[in-house]
């Protein structure tokens, strides 16, 4: 079964190292952005399977693309896992809180990153 | 200060001393009063005696008189014939009966009684010589009259009369005396009494006087000693930067100082008498102000109460977040309790700055640190394709040193936010072994780097602790991690749980070089590690086991170490054990 992936990220080289990472898993289809309001028009065009969304970016940050995505029919069902360097406890729950179906941690480990997003499809 | 409290004390003591002496001094007089009462009804009684001696005296002296004037009376009209020479023999006729009961009335002598009746016989027998001589006389037979006084029968009357009344006399006499030395005795008795009882007086009025003026000195220089702590506090409250204020039991203000006033934008005149509540944001119903008060209320022992933020109110209305500390003060009048309070906006601003900060500076290493390692690990991983084998060497220390920055970070970040308070504990219960299980499980990989295994010992079922079951699983990682790295090849690392009661401790045991005795003081230092030639350095931050120390103390535990140059090391973790669980 092919999955679809979107990462949402404004670092370029993160981007490349997420998508080489994701791609690891044979079944992934991968596409990246660049910023919030790219990734939301992507979303709503190719409906992936899963999104993964970057916090800190500029213009509109992570949460904010979140309420957009929700905000639109065709992608408010789409699971959303924030992928963020602000990891102390609290902010992981106010993520959490905002509908997200989890945070995952950077430095992330790229072999690992395909297996986690994974769990989170199947699960 | 000290002087001034020993006067109080002394103070406090004077009146138990007082109300002492008081009744002892009224004891005194009141018996001295009642002994010098009787003394002196005794010595009424005794004079009383002795005048009545004297009288008595006097009386038997008068009835002498009495039959002389009989006697002379009777010889001149029998001399005479002359009716006028009767006047002093009437006279005395009528007084002597009188005379004699009122001698046998007031004779208090026994011996004088025979001695009485002898003279109301020679009485008797002298009135009746004298009548009939008077009568014989009256009868124109004065020769008669004159041959029987001239017979002697009355003088022979009057002698013996006189004889007896002599004795009476010094009857009376000896007993006049013996009732004036018992007055006499008797007067220097009750003297003496009353002077030992003014010296008494002296003494105690001496000693009373003495206290007071102590009492009045000691009182005085408690009074001086008062008003300049008085005046001291009274500076200090003055110059406080904190606010302070004074309220009783009902929150109503008794009294705030300058910086209280200037913090709320109010005159001190305005707060005084107004409740505490006001300053505070804080529902309007009775009971969210009761409950506040009591939340207020510091410990009703005295001691000062744990600092808690509210929100407080400002005269124009805007709030904002201060620190407030009481303590309770009791007092005679009733309860007054001081509340410190400071403006907390200042401290919340930095506290939000250190906390953006931590994040930003969190946010910005982790981020390139994220291409790096990701990179690195895609190539080390093979995403990349083969790669020479020299630069797959290269590509791998490039990763783990990547791997080891993140951790890094991760601990100077953990360590920051464990040591000022802003790292949360959640904390529950947490089975032990399965914790440990778990831990072994997740460094199983990191144990094969240095082809150590890692092996939980049987038993300790039961123990559970209260613990942040991720935090908790960190010091695993740090201890096992450490182990395994200290550990030689092929060797294991063992886990042993041994329950106890109230604490369950674990411990963590390698095989290796141990710790050196110049290094075990530093062990838990940040950053601290041992000479290169007695370790294998391979990644380790410094930080390991100083993050492992301040969460096991955070979680109300304690770590410590056993170890041995060459006997290898074992480090124990006790932890709070979690109420109603079974005891191993």
């Amino acid at each position: 079964m092919n999955f679809r992936i979107l990462y949402i990220d404004d670092e370029a080289d993160i981007r490349e190292v997420a998508v080489l990472s994701l791609e690891l898993d044979p079944d992934f289809a991968v596409r990246a952005c660049a910023s919030g309001p790219e990734g939301v028009a992507a979303a709503a065009e190719w409906k992936p399977d899963l999104i993964l969304l970057d916090v800190m970016m500029p213009g509109m940050d992570g949460p904010t693309t979140l309420a957009k995505l929700r905000e639109q029919p065709e992608t408010a069902e789409i699971p959303i896992v924030f992928i963020t360097a602000r990891s102390q406890q609290s902010e992981v729950e106010h993520y959490l809180s905002l509908g997200a179906k989890a945070v995952f941690a950077k430095p992330f480990d790229p072999m690992s990153l395909a297996p986690s997003v994974r769990e989170h499809l199947e699960g | 200060m000290t002087g001034g409290w020993r006067s109080r004390d002394s103070l406090g003591e004077l009146p138990g001393i007082v109300v002492a002496a008081i009744a002892v001094v009224a004891f005194i007089l009141l018996v001295s009063t009642v002994l010098l009462s009787l003394q002196f009804d005794r010595d009424r009684d005794l004079y009383s005696e002795v005048t009545r001696s004297y009288e008595y005296r006097a009386r038997i002296q008068s009835l002498l008189s009495m039959h002389q004037d009989i006697e002379t009376g009777q010889r001149g009209y029998v001399l005479t014939g002359n009716q006028a020479f009767l006047e002093p023999y009437q006279r005395g006729a009528a007084q002597v009966d009188g005379a004699i009961t009122t001698l046998h009335t007031q004779n208090s002598a026994s011996a004088l009684q025979p001695e009485l009746e002898h003279v109301e016989d020679l009485t008797r027998q002298k009135l009746e010589f004298a009548e009939t001589t008077i009568r014989l006389v009256a009868s124109g037979r004065r020769e008669e009259a004159r041959q029987l006084i001239g017979s002697g029968r009355g003088k022979a009357i009057m002698d013996e009369m006189r004889l007896h009344v002599a004795h009476m006399d010094t009857i009376m006499k000896e007993q006049l005396e013996r009732r004036s030395a018992l007055a006499e005795r008797s007067r220097l008795r009750t003297q003496w009494l009353s002077f030992a009882l003014q010296i008494i007086l002296i003494l105690l009025l001496t000693y009373a006087a003495v206290r007071a003026s102590r009492s009045i000195a000691a009182e005085r220089e408690a009074g001086e000693r008062l008003q300049a702590l008085s005046a001291r506090q009274e500076a200090i409250f003055d110059a406080a930067t904190d606010g302070m204020v004074t309220h009783d039991e009902h929150g109503v203000i008794q009294n705030l100082n300058p910086a209280m006033a200037k913090m709320y934008g109010y005159r001190t005149e305005d707060l005084v008498g107004q409740n505490v509540t006001t300053l505070f944001e804080l529902p309007p119903e009775q009971a969210a102000l009761e409950k506040f008060l009591s939340q207020l209320a510091a410990d009703p022992e005295g001691r000062a109460s744990k600092v808690q933020e509210f929100g407080a109110r400002r005269s124009n209305g805007t709030t904002f977040p201060v620190d407030v500390a009481t303590s309770h003060v009791p007092l005679p009048s009733g309860s007054c309790f001081v509340a410190v309070i400071r403006d907390a906006s200042e401290r919340k601003r930095m506290d939000r700055m250190k906390s953006e900060f931590v994040s930003t500076v969190s946010h910005e290493l982790r981020t390139p640190l994220t291409s790096i390692a990701g990179s690195m690990g895609l190539i080390a991983g093979g995403a990349a394709g083969e790669i020479p084998e020299r630069a797959k060497r290269l590509i791998e220390i490039a990763h783990s040193n990547s791997q080891r920055l993140v951790r890094l970070i991760n601990d100077i970040l953990d360590i920051e936010k464990i040591e000022s308070g802003r790292m949360d504990f959640h904390i529950e219960p947490v089975p032990l072994r399965t914790a440990i299980e778990q831990a072994i499980e997740t460094n199983k990989a990191y144990g094969e780097e240095y082809g150590v295994t890692f092996r939980l010992d049987p038993g300790g079922d039961g123990a559970v602790v209260l613990a942040d079951p991720d935090r908790l699983a960190q010091v695993l990682t740090n201890l096992l991690s450490n182990a395994a790295k200290f550990s030689p090849k092929g060797d294991q690392v063992t886990v042993r749980i041994d329950p106890g009661k109230g604490l369950h401790r674990f411990t963590v045991s390698d095989r290796g070089p141990g710790i050196p005795a110049n290094f075990k003081s530093r062990i838990f230092d940040k950053f601290a590690q041992a000479d290169a030639s007695n370790t294998r350095q391979k990644g380790g931050t410094g930080l390991g086991l100083s993050i492992v120390r301040e969460i096991v103390t955070h979680l109300g535990g304690s770590v410590s170490f056993a170890s041995d140059p060459g006997q290898g090391t074992s480090f124990h973790v006790e932890l709070p054990a979690a109420p109603s669980e079974p005891q191993a």
